[in-house]
């Protein structure tokens, strides 16, 4: 059994739509997976971000408190020791102060709840400060016992006192303190789900990887065993081609000297024993003669028909026109009864081994002149046509014809449509013809009727000379 | 035929059929002089050499060998290739008469050397004709170096 090259080709084929669909698949998934590990890790970076930005609100309060604290330790100095210096404290640890709120307004902005206990906080800030400012103004113009009213007073209303303010910091601590415990289990969450992507996303391309590998490796292997086969089957090929070789030498020699001897002595008895034999006798030796001839024909033309197989296809451009005229000329020469009449048309240029080509026209030539050398006036037209693909060539002639029906024997080894007594001939030519043009890779075809002519066809593939 | 006589030809050729014919050929041709007859490439080679059976023949070499290429113990290639690469026949005319027409043969007589190669054809007629023409041309016709 050989192996198709067919079968191969799909074969190759196959290993690489396999090859193709394993690499996309891969990347298919290694993309779902990294472009989700990423999304992850940017989850990731979002949380912790949003746990620096807590602590963050959580240190502002505290600085708040501590810059209210110290204002309003400033401003009990200065009621005590009128100070100068502690005054421009209170001073600027209450603009301090402000500008910590407008920090903190900023920071929480995102927060409607902490928005809110800032507005709260804002007014306590606010009303703490204008009584500490209240208290500094009546020491100013009334004295201390004036300033020590308001700051009494002050304690004894509503709001105004640091207490309030700083219960105020601590309930929005708590909600920051709340936010960042939930925000820093998020961050932990984020952790995790980045860390197990990515571990994932390393696992599967590691397999699909050492799957795709492994895949490879054994396509790779079974292209080596494919070769190996192919190797072998060449060999042999080659061993039986040498077989065939030398069989067909023996036949050439062994065949062929049998065949002389009885010719060699039939003609011996013809030339000395003649007047011994009477007619029939005479009529014997022709017919072992005839026979004898018949015989070393078709050995001839067989040993033809199998080194065709052998011998290499050379190709260049023949120009059909002289190698056709070549080729008539001499079927002429050795033209026995009726002269054909014989038109030659414009014929294109082939592409081809022109030592077969002439073959072929011996070989269809030859046949024509035969088939219409019972014709009253035999006549043979040779033409040709070129198509974009193909060079077509046409040999036509008003012989006996044939029948349809055995059409599919014509090119075949031995098969012949007429018996020997009608016309000579081994049944060998028109497969050697058949043998030649496919393997330049063309095709021939036949039309016949009985009594009405042949028409012969054949084409060649246009090579690059018949441009 | 004498065979301690200084033949004309020498005809190398195992089947007996052929050898009838081929002389049978030569005859005809008028060219029977002195025709040497051996059946295989060893007994070539010995009358050639004058060894074996042929020690006490006259000296001398024929004009024309005529060689069948398929022959027991020794082809015509091998006696062709001793032929030519000996000083003392180098120049004896040698045309190889077989009924083989593989190409390979046909040029590897060549490169050995061989003045002619001629394929036998099956019709006798065709047959008489060459062998008379090729005989009547290197052992009549061709003038052979002094």
């Amino acid at each position: 059994m050989l192996v198709k090259p067919n079968a191969i080709r799909r074969d190759l084929r196959r290993v690489e739509i396999k090859v193709l669909a394993g690499f996309l698949v891969a990347l298919a998934l290694l993309i779902l997976a990294g472009g989700y590990t990423y999304t992850t890790s940017v989850a990731f970076a979002n949380s912790l971000e949003w746990v620096a930005h807590t602590q963050g609100v959580r240190v502002s309060l505290a600085e708040l408190s501590g810059s209210i604290a110290n204002a309003e330790l400033a401003q009990r100095d200065f009621l005590l020791s009128a100070e100068a210096a502690r005054k421009d404290d209170f001073e600027r640890l209450t603009a301090e102060s402000t500008e910590r709120l407008d920090l903190l307004a900023a920071l929480v902005a995102d927060n409607p709840l902490q928005l809110a206990n800032l507005a709260v906080l804002r007014s306590a800030v606010a009303r703490r400060i204008e009584v500490m400012r209240g208290a500094l103004a009546a020491l100013d113009h009334f004295g201390v016992a004036a300033a020590r009213a308001v700051v009494s007073v002050a304690r004894g209303t509503n709001g105004g006192s640091t207490a309030d303010i700083l219960a105020q910091v601590g309930r929005m601590d708590e909600v920051e303190a709340r936010l960042l415990s939930e925000r820093q289990a998020a961050s932990e969450r984020n952790r995790v789900i980045t860390l197990v992507s990515l571990v994932i996303t390393l696992a599967l391309s590691a397999i699909l990887f050492m799957a795709l590998f492994r895949g490879i490796r054994s396509e790779v292997k079974t292209r080596e065993n494919l070769e190996h086969e192919l190797q072998a089957k060449a060999k042999q090929l080659e061993e039986s081609n040498q077989e065939l070789e030398s069989f067909s030498y023996s036949v050439s020699h062994d065949l062929r000297a049998p065949l002389r001897a009885i010719d060699g002595f039939t003609l011996m008895i013809e030339e000395d024993y003649l007047d011994r034999l009477d007619g029939e006798g005479r009529r014997y030796l022709t017919v072992i003669r005839e026979n004898t001839k018949r015989m070393g024909a078709l050995v001839d033309d067989l040993l033809a028909f199998s080194r065709l197989g052998r011998q290499a296809v050379a190709k260049s451009a023949v120009n059909m026109d002289a190698l056709v005229r070549e080729v008539v000329d001499e079927a002429l020469r050795d033209h026995k009864g009726t002269p054909p009449l014989i038109h030659i048309e414009q014929l294109p240029i082939a592409h081809a081994d022109r030592g077969l080509l002439r073959q072929v026209w011996v070989n269809l030539i030859s046949n024509a002149l035969k088939y219409c050398s019972k014709s009253a006036q035999p006549t043979i037209t040779l033409s040709g046509r070129r198509s974009a693909t193909e060079c077509a060539y046409v040999i036509k002639d008003n012989g006996v014809g044939f029948n349809m029906d055995y059409v599919g024997k014509l090119f075949g080894v031995f098969q012949r449509l007429h018996r020997a007594d009608e016309f000579e001939g081994t049944g060998v030519g028109l497969a050697i013809v058949h043998r030649i043009i496919s393997r330049h890779g063309g095709r021939i075809w036949a039309e016949g009727k009985i009594n009405q002519g042949a028409v012969f066809t054949f084409a060649l593939p246009s090579g690059e000379s018949s441009g | 035929m004498d065979e301690l006589a200084v033949a004309d030809i020498l005809l190398a050729e195992d089947s007996d059929a052929d050898a009838e014919l081929t002389l049978r050929a030569l005859r005809k041709g008028n060219l029977l002089n002195k025709v040497v007859r051996v059946r295989d490439g060893v007994e070539a080679l010995e009358y050639l050499f004058h060894e074996g059976g042929f020690r006490e023949r006259p000296g001398g070499n024929p004009k024309l060998v005529l060689l069948d290429m398929k022959m027991p113990k020794l082809g015509g290639l091998d006696v062709l290739r001793r032929l030519k690469s000996d000083e003392r026949t180098k120049l004896i005319p040698v045309v190889v008469l077989t009924s083989s027409a593989e190409d390979r043969d046909i040029i590897e007589t060549y490169r050995v050397g061989v003045n002619s190669y001629l394929v036998k054809p099956v019709d006798f007629a065709e047959f008489t004709q060459v062998v008379a023409q090729v005989g009547l041309y290197w052992a009549v016709l061709n003038r052979l170096p002094p």
